[in-house]
């Protein structure tokens, strides 16, 4: 072996081949593989990802998202601002009024659809998004971001059929307790068993809409529809392996409660209702003790921004295991206040 | 030049005598300036389709049918750039120097006959004014270089300097086996030298074993001269940006990449005249048409110098100044002395096939000699061990 | 083929030196990096590398949010190897958190991080011939197959570079039937590109003559200065995390560990090219045994991940060198307290000056390449 230019005439034929070869690659993309692309798109695989959009079904106001504000915490740059929705009276209204995504911030991590306890955002895999201005076209409101569960079906069919298949489960076993277990304050009403635990075993406090609350038949009717459509409150126990198990539709498996939620008592818990005006959940506990005191000034999504459902939260700070009295999302400042007025009445802080 | 008057002197009869001389001038400055910055659209854009393919891309396709447009896309782009001149540039030397690049590579075109007789300027001392000419792009280089202002460009500058000397010599005494060869320094009687004994293909130079060597140290001569790849050193761009044109910009910098390709043409051109039998090939003698053939065969040949040029621009890294300067003195040098030497022996010994053995076993030895040892301590075969 | 000169002897001819900022933007500092060098004609007298033009505030971003949502942001340190930086965090804070990852996950770790390591590599050769002026013919048939390559890494977690694959207690997404077959396919025909490349590389004399006796890292200074990685097998450090941790369940596949002799950029050019042969032998192994499973652990919750406090350094052996994160929780637990990262491409880059003194410009820059950089793990 010696040096004499052989290695460069070995290169030479390579390239050689490697020329040629690219006329008799029609197709094969074993070597041109260039996609040429406004003419030509690559596939895409199921699960690819570009930026997040939230689902609804049926029609664009039933949208999943209940604005309990987990994804915007848990967003990696912090690029989602959700406002919730109130009604005049100021009563939250279990849906955001304003859901931006700045997508010029956004780093397309799919955080924000593992955390969703509610399935109501997923990853779009449109790419083409391009605007002409700097600022305000790059940021995504509420009607762009909504796009209907057909849409779902269609990009990621696997991973939508088994979050489908999720939500109908969910929805049928509610509608089950509901029926056997009669909740006794509301029987006329469809009743909403909220947070039916999705892996069996830990407990929870289930959602009545006692006969005296203050709703319209409107509103009855828009929360029975909601409900029913799986949109609002299931409880989040498994919120990890469900995420995670969605595309393969694996069965989660479940996970041991951080703080075991009580089992709630034969009188329930009338104020655990979302659609009841903070005062108004003040009234119904002024008798009761410090944790239902303190459960009543939570948000009632039992969305798990905490780390607990309500109850669990409210033992827990009851309990003094834990002291962050900032932790619930949805209640936003009303509920840190409350909950640090109350401590302060209970002279433990 | 002369074929043309000749040519056409008989239909100017009556006309001022210097009608017919005017044209005879006008036509080949014309065809000069016209074909060959043509040729030189089209090589840039052959260059970047094959470049395209032997890394498996498709190259540049969207501007015309198989982006047969780029070259005028690519001028218009660069017409319209904005012109920047460094603040301290010396303005002057900064603007001559593309300017200057351009010139000796169109010089260099008046000595390359294209068919029998047709060459724009049939000088008795061709090749001698080619390396005249070639040598002086340099100074552009360099000009170019120092008036920018700029430490790379000068880095550039002072390479392509060095570079260009060097590589001269070994390229000059290459030829000058050919001339010994030819008996003449003309590029049309070298081309008639090659089908001398009657041979048509085998005549050319390069299949003799010193003109085959004469042909490797040429090229790798004309590739150092006109500064393309493996010997790009001037601007590689992965050390030194661009070397003597980092600083230039829009149609000045267009002007260098127009010297520098037409070098490399007309470099191809003048290879294919000495080694390659110029026009040479067969059909040439048909009456009327043989010219057209003979063009043709011309072209042909030139295209294939071109093609290998962009073949090994695909494939070879780029040596070091270093290695560059020492292999031009230390290996091609001694070849092309020695390669001096055969062709006086060729030229003594009778016999042409003994000659052809004899010559092509000296040059042989010669070369693995002294690739030997300009390997050897520099560079080795290695082999590699594993962890327990 | 030519001995290196040497610099003009002082006392003969009046030289000057010349300072040159090579960089932050030059085609070929990989990035935003300079070189402040001093030339005396050619030959560098005196380098200094300034860094951090990149710099991001990686620790500090990831002490301020959540263990998961640093995920996301390891991507961007070496976004080559977003695979291997996954997993250097996640080791890390499962070794933190007492997490017991899964069989299936382990392997499907060892699957990606394998064809990671094949990837970088040979795009890293593909980078280095560009240094050398090769006009992108090698670098470019190195893209062919890593686009192949990078494919198999879409079906699976979405995204081609920014993978946020991997997950604490194992990883997000399973590995169905057919990206198996995917990668078997990928593997299968790995070594052929592999032959291609070495008979494009390998033998080239203008590349031996370049690379050769180029830039040595000696054996003791390569250990001095802490170099991991390729680098320092090139330099006949026997040191491979995959070997000397055995994390993961790389204790279980059959694969050796090349060493250099000389540790010039020839031994790191060569040493990666059997480093991917060895990979692919891994990549055999793994694809032919993976288990049937839980692809994540399932006692790991996503929010509200809370670590007891401590303390602790996991690291692998990413393409690069050596990948560490050392972690401190604190009370509460929910975010780091300390997040610091220990990225191989910078600490392989101090030695950037002992080893181009002395050589040419032109060497600087391959030498640069040698080291494989990507200035996002530099600059964090
Ligand atoms: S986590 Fe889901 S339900 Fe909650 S605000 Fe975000 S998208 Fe809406
Ligand atoms: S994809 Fe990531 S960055 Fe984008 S909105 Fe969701 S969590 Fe935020």
């Amino acid at each position: 072996m010696g040096f004499l230019g052989k290695g460069l005439f070995q290169g030479m034929a390579v390239t050689a081949r490697n020329f040629v070869g690219t006329y008799f690659d029609r197709g094969t993309r074993e070597k041109l593989v260039t996609y040429q692309y406004p003419e030509e798109k690559p596939p895409l695989p199921e699960n690819s990802r570009s930026f997040p959009f939230l689902v609804y079904d049926g029609t664009p106001d039933a949208m999943r998202c209940v604005a309990c504000k987990i994804c915007e915490t848990e967003c990696p740059p912090q690029c989602i601002y959700i406002v919730m929705d109130r009604d005049e009276k100021g009563k939250p209204q279990q849906r955001p009024k304003v859901f931006d995504i700045d997508i010029s911030v956004c780093m397309q991590c799919q955080i924000c659809v593992e955390v969703c306890p509610f399935e109501a955002i997923k990853m779009d895999n449109d790419y083409e998004k391009s605007q002409y201005g700097r600022f305000d076209d790059l940021i995504e409101h509420l009607p762009d971001l909504l796009k209907s569960n057909e849409y779902y079906n269609e990009i990621k069919p696997t991973e939508a059929k088994a979050v489908d298949a999720k939500l109908k489960a969910e929805a049928e076993k509610k509608a089950k307790k509901g029926t056997s277990k009669p909740a006794a304050a509301a029987p006329a009403k469809p009743a909403a068993p909220a947070p039916a635990p999705k892996p069996a075993t830990a407990p929870a406090g289930k959602i009545t809409i006692p006969e005296d609350a203050p709703f319209t038949a409107e509103q009855r009717a828009w929360l029975a529809g909601f409900l029913s459509a799986g949109g609002v409150a299931t409880s989040g126990t498994g919120v990890s392996p469900v995420a995670v198990a969605e595309t393969t539709g694996e069965t989660p498996v479940p996970l041991p409660e951080a703080t075991p939620a009580a089992e709630a008592p034969a009188g329930g818990w009338p104020w655990h209702d979302p659609g009841l005006g903070m005062s108004q959940r003040m009234d119904l506990v002024k008798a009761a003790p410090l944790a239902d005191k303190l459960m009543a000034a939570m948000a009632q999504t039992d969305c798990h921004a905490c780390g607990y459902d309500c109850r669990g939260y409210a033992d827990a700070i009851a309990a003094g295991s834990e002291t962050d009295l900032s932790l619930c999302l949805p209640g936003e400042a009303e509920t840190a206040k409350k909950l640090e007025e109350l401590m302060k009445e209970a002279g433990k802080l | 030049m002369e074929t043309i008057y000749q040519l056409i002197a008989g239909w100017f009869a009556g006309k001022p005598e210097w009608l017919p001389l005017a044209i005879a001038i006008a036509v080949p400055i014309l065809f000069i300036v016209g074909v060959y910055p043509a040729i030189f659209a089209y090589t840039t854009l052959v260059e970047r389709k094959a470049l395209g393919r032997v890394q498996n891309r498709y190259g540049p396709n969207r501007v015309g049918r198989w982006g047969i447009l780029q070259p005028l896309a690519d001028g218009l782009k660069l017409l319209t750039k904005e012109d920047i001149v460094p603040r301290d540039a010396d303005k002057f030397t900064h603007f001559l120097a593309p300017v200057i690049a351009v010139i000796p590579s169109v010089l260099l075109f008046a000595i390359v006959p294209i068919a029998p007789g047709l060459v724009p300027v049939n000088l008795n001392i061709g090749i001698l004014f080619a390396f005249a000419i070639s040598t002086a792009s340099v100074l552009a280089l360099f000009m170019g270089g120092w008036a920018s202002r700029n430490k790379f460009s000068l880095l550039g500058a002072m390479r392509a300097v060095a570079q260009v000397v060097s590589y001269e010599v070994p390229m000059v005494l290459a030829a000058v086996a050919v001339v010994m060869a030819a008996g003449s320094l003309s590029t049309l009687d070298i081309v008639k030298a090659q089908t001398r004994g009657g041979l048509e293909i085998a005549g050319w130079f390069v299949f003799q074993p010193w003109g085959f060597v004469g042909f490797v140290l040429f090229a790798i001569g004309a590739m150092a001269e006109s500064a393309r790849t493996p010997f790009d050193i001037p601007e590689a761009e992965s050390e030194i940006i661009a070397g003597y044109h980092t600083e230039y910009s829009g149609f000045k910098f267009a002007l260098f990449q127009l010297g520098e390709y037409l070098a490399a043409i007309a470099m191809a051109g003048i290879t294919v005249t000495m080694f390659l039998g110029g026009y040479l090939g067969p059909g040439i003698h048909i009456p009327y048409i043989g010219g057209f053939i003979a063009a043709f065969w011309f072209f042909l040949k030139l295209g294939c110098m071109i093609l290998l040029n962009i073949w090994i621009r695909g494939t070879w890294p780029r040596v070091r100044v270093d290695q560059l300067m020492g292999f031009a003195w230390k290996v091609l040098l001694p070849m092309s002395i020695l390669n001096i030497a055969v062709v006086g022996l060729w030229h003594f010994m009778g016999n042409k096939v003994l000659a052809w053995g004899v010559t092509a076993a000296i040059l042989g030895l010669a070369f693995v000699i002294l690739a030997k040892i300009s390997a050897a301590g520099n560079i080795e075969k290695r082999t590699y061990r594993y962890a327990n | 083929m030519i001995q290196q000169i040497s610099p003009i002897p002082t006392g003969m001819i009046e030289t000057q030196t010349i300072e040159v900022s090579i960089g932050p933007q030059h085609p070929s500092t990989h990035g935003v990096f300079r070189m402040d060098a001093v030339l005396d004609g050619e030959t560098v007298v005196g380098l200094k590398p300034v860094m951090g033009y990149l710099h991001r505030n990686h620790e500090q971003l990831a002490e301020r949010m959540t263990w998961l949502a640093s995920i996301p942001y390891t991507d961007r340190l070496d976004y080559f190897n977003s695979m291997t930086n996954n997993w250097a965090l996640c080791l890390s804070v499962e070794k933190l958190a007492g997490i017991k990852v899964p069989e299936r996950a382990e392997y499907i770790r060892v699957i990606v991080s394998e064809l990671t390591r094949i990837l970088n590599h040979s795009c890293v050769i593909g980078f280095m011939l560009q240094d050398l002026g090769a006009w992108g013919t090698p670098l470019l048939y190195a893209f062919r197959e890593r686009e192949k390559i990078l494919d198999l890494f879409e079906s699976l977690s979405g995204a081609r570079m920014m993978c946020n694959y991997m997950r604490f207690g194992g990883v997000r997404v399973d590995m169905t039937d057919a990206m198996v077959a995917q990668a078997k396919d990928i593997v299968a025909k790995f070594p052929r590109f592999l032959d291609e490349f070495e008979q494009l590389l390998s033998n080239n004399e203008v590349l031996l003559a370049r690379c050769q006796k180029v830039g040595i890292l000696p054996k003791e200074l390569a250990i001095n200065a802490s170099i991991s990685g390729p680098m320092a097998r090139a330099s006949g450090v026997d040191y491979d995390i995959r070997k000397v941790d055995k994390y993961g369940v790389y204790g279980r596949f059959d694969f050796r560990v090349p060493l250099g002799e000389v540790g010039d950029v020839y031994d790191r050019y060569y040493i990666r090219v059997l480093e991917m042969r060895e990979s692919i032998k891994i990549l055999n192994q793994a694809l032919r045994d993976l288990p049937a499973g839980a692809f994540v652990a399932p006692e790991v919750k996503l929010r509200n991940f809370k670590i007891p406090p401590g303390d602790g350094y996991g690291r692998v052996e990413a393409p690069k060198g050596e990948l560490g994160f050392y972690l401190v929780s604190d009370e509460g637990g929910k975010m780091p307290y300390r997040y610091h990262c220990r990225p191989p491409s910078f600490i392989n880059l101090t030695t950037l000056e002992d080893m181009c003194l002395g050589h040419k410009v032109a060497d600087v820059v391959i030498i640069l390449g040698s080291v494989d950089i990507v200035l996002g793990e530099v600059d964090r």
